[in-house]
């Protein structure tokens, strides 16, 4: 046991710069590239079913239907359908994936809103952007950042898996080393990326909180 | 159908109730003013134009509105809660917080301490009072009011209740008042508009309601509503001749 422990502070301690490139193009390329992508498109379309029955009915179940598609399989599916090998069709995958969360938090979470509060806010004369981007949106952003969130930490996982389409990030190290079985260069990328998923939480716990609104704050508060 | 058939007018600074059991229309015809609904059939003028010759925005902003679950923002101070209505019409800043502050005095709250904190940071009193200041803000023709004090406790409401007086007394406003409390009415209203099952009842001043209802519905809603909160059943179990009785012997 200690060996394998040992094996594996040699080789990061040799391969330092090509590991840190990895995580970075593991959280750069895989995890921000498609999540952020995920959330621009995301979020206006939440917010557009929340307005257009017919969206309503077909982006989530859309979403939905991408989401129970395993992930290696989806990876798979990608490369015939015209991205080849490498990071692209593992970026495309993982935005697909980061769509669902967002786009349900973002939907739900305007739904959710007090409905008297909205009727006072119609009643005063607000128009229906007016009520969207005073009213719904900054009293969904905590539901809306969970959404980022849960997409975020699904992604820094799920990203591991680019290797086996020949692409980049810390899953090279764990494809690497099941194919030459070598469990510590496994660990190698193991261990990052569960790190990483960790402190990508906690990061996005306090993004949540600092976007929140204060008298949401209060309000959340006053309620616990 | 919440309202069958309606027929009144509310003249400029009228303070008008309109009164009724749950389900007998009161706010589905208050909403009908602001147009949160709109009438199946039937004509509505507002402001001596049929009210579908308004922009709906345009005509909601020229009638405050306040309602029982009170509706402040909770991500707004209390100050951008106020000026909600002057920042939709695009006042000035400098204009909205002059409102602001002037609108709080008259609530009687101190706009130092008050213009910065959030609605989770008041009492429910405190948070309706800037329900009704906030409808004040734009200093409306009309103001419609649903059940606002029906959430808030006896002492509160009796105290809002006298506020909202003065002020209508101040400011000669048109107000269009919901609830189901008679005694609320009594105390408020110049008119009472009593209604039942989507119907106009009775369309009177208090003092007429009170002395000459028009049927035993309204007969009933009066005497239940003066009557003191004992049923009028454990009243008469207490037999007053008895306890006169009692007192002749001690006497003796």
């Amino acid at each position: 046991m200690l060996m394998i422990w040992q094996q594996m502070w040699i080789y990061v301690a040799e391969n330092l710069p090509e590991i840190l490139l990895a995580v970075k193009d593991h959280m750069i390329l895989l995890v921000l590239l498609p999540v952020g992508a995920a959330a621009a498109v995301a979020v206006p379309l939440g917010v557009m079913a929340t307005r257009w029955p017919l969206l309503e009915r077909l982006a989530i179940p859309f979403a939905d239907v991408i989401q129970t598609i395993p992930s290696l399989a989806l990876l798979a599916l990608l490369i015939p359908l015209g991205f080849g090998i490498g990071n692209k069709p593992a970026i495309f995958a993982l935005f697909l994936y980061s769509l669902l969360p967002i786009l349900q938090n973002t939907y739900t979470g305007i739904k959710n809103v007090d409905p008297d509060l909205k009727e006072a806010a119609v009643g005063m004369g607000m128009t229906d952007f007016q009520l969207l981007w005073k009213v719904e949106l900054p009293l969904s952003i905590p539901v809306i950042m969970t959404g980022v969130r849960t997409a975020t930490v699904m992604a820094v996982g799920t990203a591991t898996l680019a290797a086996m389409v020949g692409g980049g990030g810390l899953g090279c190290y764990i494809v690497r080393g099941l194919q030459m079985m070598r469990d510590y260069m496994v660990l190698v990328g193991a261990i990052p990326s569960a790190v990483l998923a960790l402190l990508a939480d906690g990061f996005l716990v306090l993004v949540e909180q600092w976007v929140t609104p204060k008298g949401l704050r209060l309000l959340q508060q006053k309620s616990q | 159908m919440a309202v069958r058939d309606l027929n009144f007018t509310v003249e400029d600074g009228e303070f008008v109730v309109l009164i009724g059991p749950s389900g007998c229309g009161k706010t589905t015809t208050l909403k009908m003013v602001n147009r949160l609904i709109e009438p199946t059939s039937g004509e509505l003028y507002l402001f001596d134009k049929p009210a579908v010759s308004w922009s709906k925005v345009e005509l909601r902003r020229k009638i405050g509105y306040v309602i029982q679950s009170i509706g402040l923002l909770p991500h707004l101070t209390v100050a951008q809660n106020i000026a909600l209505v002057p920042e939709l019409l695009g006042w000035s800043k400098n204009k909205q917080q002059q409102r602001v502050d002037e609108l709080l005095q008259l609530g009687g709250m101190d706009p130092a301490t008050f213009r910065h904190r959030y609605p989770a940071q008041l009492s429910g009193g405190q948070q309706q009072r800037i329900g009704v200041l906030r409808a004040l803000a734009a200093d409306p023709e009309l103001i419609l009011m649903d059940e606002p004090f029906g959430a808030l406790d006896p002492l509160m409401r009796e105290q809002l209740q006298i506020e909202l007086k003065n002020i209508k007394e101040r400011l000669k406003k048109t107000i269009i008042f919901v609830t189901h409390d008679l005694n609320e009415a009594l105390f408020l209203a110049d008119r009472i508009i009593i209604m039942k099952e989507g119907m106009v009842v009775q369309d009177d001043t208090p003092e007429g309601v009170c002395q000459s209802p028009v049927n035993k519905f309204v007969a009933h809603f009066v005497h239940r509503a003066l009557s003191p909160a004992v049923p009028t059943t454990i009243v008469s179990r207490l037999r007053p001749e008895r306890v006169v009785a009692i007192s002749n012997r001690r006497r003796s």
